[in-house]
C-alpha cells in the first residue's frame, strides 16, 4: 500500500485510548499522562504483543478442558448423566430446537475459537510484517471484541438451571468443572483482545 | 456515521442512570421464575444463582456471575449518575476524569443483557421438564436491563470528555 499521509507518530502527536485526547509528545513520553482524563499515554500499549500471546495461550490451553470435560451434571429421577457443552446442544437438536442449538453452538463453540485463531492470525500477520488486508484485519478485529463477551452465555444458563432445578436428591442440576475453565476462557480471550494495540496492525502500512 | 449531537445529554443519562438505579434492587431481590415439578416448586432471585454456585462449590463461576450481573451493572450507573450530576451542578471535582475512565473500562463487562439471553435460553430448556412461572423480578431486571442499554448507547462519551474537561479546568 501507498504512503498517503503523516501518521501521528510522525507529526509528535500521541492519542489518548480513553478519552481520544490528541496530545503533544514530550520528552518524558513513558511518564507521561494524557491532561484531560489523565491516563497513562503510550505510543503503543505496553508489551501489547507478549502480553496478548500470553492470554492467547492460555485461552488455547483452557478451552480443550472447557469443551471435553462435562458442563454440568444432571440427575433426573435419580439417574446422573452428566454433559459437555456439544452433548447438551446435541440434545436442543433432538428436541428440534434448532434455534436454541444454533445460539449455544455460535456462542459456546464457534465464537470463542473463531476469536482465538483470529487474534492469533492477526498476531502472526503482525510478525510477519504483511502489508495486505489491513482494513479487514481492523474490521476482523473490531468483530472479534464484540463478540466476545456473548460467549459468557452458558455460564449463566448454568446459573439459571442450578438454582431452580433443585428438587431433592432425586431431581437436580449442578455445575460440572468445564463450567470453571470455560468462564476462565471467556475471561482471558476478553483480556487478550484488551491488551492488544491495533495500531500494530498498521505499522508495517 | 462518526458524530452525532444529541439534545440535553447530560440531563438525559441522569435521569437514565438514576431510573436504573431504583430498578436494580428489586431485580435482583424478587424472584426471577418459579419452576414447578414433580408437584415440588422453586424459586429463585438472582442473589440466588450466586449462592447456589457457591454452594455447589463453583466459586470462579459465582464471583465470575456475581462480578458481572449484581457488582458492575449498578457500579456502572452510580459512575455513570456521579459524573452527570457534577456536570449539571457544575461541582468542584479533579477527579471526573479518571471516574469516567473507569466507567468506560467496566463498561463491557456488565453482562446484564447476556444474562438475559442466558434466562431465555434456560426457559426454552425448562419448558418441557416442568411448568415455568414469571416472577416479578424478571420484569424489574428487563427494564433495567433496557435502561442500561439505552443509557450506554445513546451515551455520548465526545461530548462527555468536553464537559469534563471545561467542568475540572474552571
Amino acid at each position: 500500500m501507498e504512503k498517503e499521509s503523516l501518521t501521528a507518530r510522525e507529526a509528535g502527536l500521541l492519542n489518548c485510548l480513553d478519552c481520544n485526547l490528541l496530545t503533544t509528545k514530550g520528552e518524558g513520553v513513558l511518564q507521561m499522562r494524557c491532561p484531560r482524563c489523565g491516563a497513562r499515554l503510550h505510543l503503543r500499549k505496553t508489551n501489547g504483543m507478549a502480553r496478548t500471546w500470553a492470554m492467547l495461550i492460555t485461552s488455547m490451553i483452557l478451552l480443550f478442558p472447557a469443551n471435553l470435560l462435562p458442563i454440568m451434571t444432571v440427575t433426573y429421577l435419580g439417574e446422573k448423566e452428566p454433559n459437555t457443552i456439544i452433548e447438551g446442544i446435541e440434545h436442543f437438536i433432538q428436541s428440534g430446537d434448532y434455534f436454541i442449538a444454533i445460539i449455544i453452538f455460535f456462542a459456546s463453540i464457534l465464537v470463542p475459537i473463531f476469536k482465538v485463531v483470529g487474534i492469533m492470525l492477526i498476531m502472526i500477520s503482525i510478525q510477519k510484517r504483511w502489508k495486505t488486508w489491513l482494513r479487514h484485519r481492523t474490521l476482523m478485529f473490531r468483530v472479534i471484541k464484540f463478540i466476545g463477551r456473548w460467549s459468557m452465555l452458558d455460564i449463566f444458563v448454568i446459573a439459571v438451571m442450578v438454582a431452580l432445578v433443585n428438587l431433592g436428591t432425586l431431581t437436580s442440576i449442578k455445575p460440572a468443572p468445564a463450567a470453571t475453565y470455560f468462564a476462565a476462557v471467556v475471561i482471558s480471550t476478553m483480556l487478550a483482545s484488551n491488551t492488544f494495540d491495533t495500531r500494530l496492525i498498521w505499522e508495517g502500512a | 456515521m462518526l458524530f452525532h449531537v444529541k439534545r440535553n445529554p447530560v440531563e438525559r443519562t441522569l435521569i437514565m442512570s438514576l431510573t436504573g438505579l431504583i430498578f436494580f434492587v428489586p431485580a435482583m431481590v424478587l424472584p426471577i421464575m418459579t419452576l414447578n415439578a414433580l408437584g415440588l416448586e422453586q424459586s429463585a432471585n438472582i442473589i440466588q444463582w450466586v449462592s447456589a454456585l457457591f454452594r455447589t462449590g463453583f466459586h470462579m463461576v459465582g464471583i465470575v456471575v456475581l462480578l458481572t450481573v449484581v457488582v458492575i451493572p449498578p457500579l456502572k450507573l452510580l459512575l455513570l449518575f456521579y459524573v452527570s450530576m457534577a456536570i449539571r451542578i457544575k461541582a468542584h471535582c479533579n477527579n471526573l476524569g479518571s471516574i469516567f475512565r473507569f466507567y468506560q473500562r467496566m463498561d463491557e463487562w456488565g453482562m446484564l443483557e447476556i444474562c438475559m439471553l442466558g434466562i431465555l435460553v434456560s426457559i426454552i430448556k425448562l419448558k418441557d421438564l416442568a411448568q415455568i412461572s414469571y416472577g416479578i423480578g424478571l420484569f424489574c431486571f428487563v427494564l433495567l436491563l433496557t435502561i442500561t442499554l439505552i443509557s450506554s448507547v445513546t451515551l455520548d462519551e465526545h461530548k462527555y470528555w468536553s464537559l469534563i474537561q471545561k467542568t475540572s479546568n474552571r
